[in-house]
């Protein structure tokens, strides 16, 4: 039994004791009142009554000389509760009793009983009234809950699904805001206007860049134009084929640092990607770089060994790709193989360009990806040393990396992307 | 090709006369405006071979007029001629609707050329089974070429490489335009390694021959067919 349960029977069990002093009581006055008869009647019209009525009460009124007058107890139960004091007694007709005795002025013996039982029953009833209610209260929270938590889970779904859009470069994504004025309500303002902010900074990002590149372009065109007339104007002065090509490699300097600085500010927009087949695209490239390797005395070599799918920029991938490769044709040795190898490991795409060759060392492995960079060796070849910060910026713009693997006989060029959601 | 008749938008006076005086060198009639309102009205109005549009003009940017374009069914060529020039901007351009992309400053034969391709791949060619230039022979289908008579091995690329400068033959083909259609790259690796793959292809197909079919146009390209 619950403590709520034997708390019941408690106060049952002294609620009975006191109806049945109630009773005594009714019954003396009316004993007082009008006589010994007036309580015959009354005890006969008590029982008359169903025995849930009366709450199992059993009477027995006996005249002085312990002979019963009226109500339905034995004598043999009453003999023992001679006592005024409520007491429990057992009763072969009505199981477990508690009785209280009185006796009159003229000598007749008034005894009251409740059933035992009837105890347990109003408390069974009121514990399953309780539990009844109990169990109502627990539905009624449940259907709540579940209203309330179905409601919950489609706006936090909602939410979830915007986020994904967004995540998927879709900045022009916002959370539906339903005007509800809670914690989900101002979660979904705060974010809409984080998002808004993301996108109007990478809006100004690109307009910044093309401004740039516009301010810097459009002088440097009439310039060219001025210095390819001049040469058409004049004897072929090499002074003026000289300047048009500094300016070319001016121009190539702002682009390749236009480039880097718009893939390091692309880093997480997602938007334009596409799946790309890194096998197949590692293949394109070996075809297109193949002959330069044969000039050389090289031999590119591919070992797709699994089937890696990301989601890219096919230009910038392309690009990143083939600078690594350009560079392991470059500094390998002569007549040696260039392994271009591509694998996946758990849900990366692994791409890794080896070369036999100089090695790069120690500090140099993370600062070769530093824009400028020359390495000390190397420095009589031509570039500006953006080539490989580029290639870093583009694999983090792809939330992957690129890095040098340590090798004692190898330089090896390891990019990891992650595999496309299909794959 | 007296008859080619080509819209420019261009905001900059200095480089529109440079661009004009280019394209009428080459008999083409230009119709000049600066700006995007303009430049839409013309484009709808009148007929035109080919379309230069610059990108960031005074009232709008070059992309949204192709686009507009593109929306009212005309399938005009377009190639953008813009200060824009880095592999984003390029990428953008492409997937915009433009049909060829070209960053300032430009050598003039570049623009010449590229142009010259967007009118040869608008016009059509019809392209025949057997192709012969000098003595050289192409069978398209059997993906087959000779040299006087003598069988040329060349890889499938060399063989799509063949085929594009048999397409496009005795224009200037630039390295970019080799790129993007016969390698598929809109980017420029940055080495010399278109340079190589035609002068492997070269050897192949020139080797001792007395009158060389493919010819490199210093800083700008290529040109294929007997001189």
């Amino acid at each position: 039994m619950t403590l709520s349960g034997w708390q019941t029977v408690c106060g049952l069990r002294t609620e009975i004791t006191n109806q049945i002093n109630d009773d005594v009581a009714s019954l003396s006055e009316v004993y007082l009142t009008q006589g010994p008869d007036a309580v015959d009647v009354a005890i006969s019209q008590r029982l008359a009554l169903s025995p849930l009525s009366r709450a199992g009460a059993h009477y027995r009124f006996e005249d002085q000389g312990g002979l019963p007058r009226s109500g339905d107890l034995s004598a043999a139960i009453t003999q023992s509760s001679k006592l005024t004091d409520p007491t429990i007694v057992q009763s072969t007709n009505f199981g477990s009793l508690t009785l209280r005795a009185t006796v009159f002025q003229g000598g007749e013996t008034l005894i009251v009983a409740r059933e035992n039982s009837a105890i347990r029953k109003a408390a069974w009833v009121q514990l399953r009234n309780t539990l009844i209610g109990l169990v109502a209260l627990i539905a009624l929270a449940a259907l709540i809950a579940v209203r309330a938590t179905g409601s919950l889970r489609q706006r936090i779904g909602q939410m979830n699904d915007t986020l994904d859009h967004v995540g998927k470069g879709h900045l022009d994504a916002r959370l539906p805001e339903t005007g509800q004025e809670d914690e989900l309500g101002a979660l979904a303002s705060h974010i809409n206007g984080m998002i808004g902010r993301a996108e109007r900074l990478l809006n100004l990002r690109k307009r910044v860049t093309d401004q740039v590149a516009h301010e810097m372009r459009s002088p440097l065109t009439r310039l060219d134009a001025a210095l390819l007339k001049a040469q058409s104007n004049t004897r072929a002065d090499p002074a003026l084929a000289k300047a048009r090509a500094e300016l070319k490699s001016s121009l190539r300097l702002l682009d390749g640092l236009l480039d880097v600085s718009s893939a390091e500010a692309q880093q997480g927009d997602r938007r334009n990607l596409e799946p790309v087949d890194l096998a197949e695209l590692g293949a394109n490239m070996v075809e297109l770089f193949e002959p330069v390797a044969e000039l050389r005395g090289q031999h590119l070599v591919l070992e797709a060994r699994a089937k890696a799918v990301v989601d890219a920029a096919p230009a910038q991938i392309g690009r990143l790709i083939s600078n690594l490769i350009d560079n392991a044709l470059k500094y390998a040795d002569p007549n040696t193989d260039i392994i271009i190898s591509i694998d996946t490991l758990g849900n990366k795409a692994v791409l890794s360009v080896a070369n036999q060759g100089p090695q790069i060392l120690g500090e140099l492995r993370s600062e070769i990806f530093t824009p400028f960079f020359r390495h000390p060796d190397m420095a009589e070849k031509q570039g500006h040393g953006l080539g490989l910060a580029l290639c870093r910026s583009i694999a983090l713009r792809h939330d992957g990396t690129l890095d040098i693997t340590p090798n004692p006989h190898l330089t090896i060029f390891t990019l990891t992307l992650p595999l496309t959601e299909q794959s | 090709m007296t008859d080619t008749s080509i819209l420019l938008i261009e905001d900059e006076p200095d480089i529109a006369n440079y661009i004009q005086q280019v394209l009428r060198a080459e008999g083409w009639t230009v119709t000049l405006h600066a700006q995007t309102k303009e430049g839409l009205h013309a484009a709808k109005a009148n007929p035109y071979d080919v379309f230069i549009f610059d990108r960031m003009l005074p009232d709008g940017e070059g992309l949204e007029m192709v686009e507009n374009l593109r929306a009212n069914g005309i399938e005009t060529p377009v190639l953008m001629l813009t200060a824009l020039g880095n592999s984003e901007n390029k990428v953008e351009g492409y997937q915009r609707g433009a049909d060829d992309y070209l960053a300032k400053p430009f050598e003039p034969a570049e623009l010449v050329a590229r142009i010259s391709a967007l009118l040869r791949r608008s016009r059509g060619h019809v392209r025949t089974d057997l192709r012969m230039i000098d003595d050289l022979e192409i069978h398209d289908k059997a993906r087959t070429a000779h040299r006087a008579g003598q069988h040329l091995k060349l890889s499938p690329k060399e063989f799509d490489l063949l085929i594009y400068f048999a397409d496009n033959a005795d224009a200037l083909i630039t390295r970019d335009m080799l790129l993007r259609d016969v390698w598929n790259m809109s980017f420029d690796p940055g080495t010399n390694v278109v340079d190589v793959n035609i002068g492997r292809l070269r050897r192949k197909l020139d080797g001792d021959h007395k009158t060389p079919l493919l010819r490199t146009v210093r800083g700008l390209g290529y040109t294929f067919g007997p001189e």
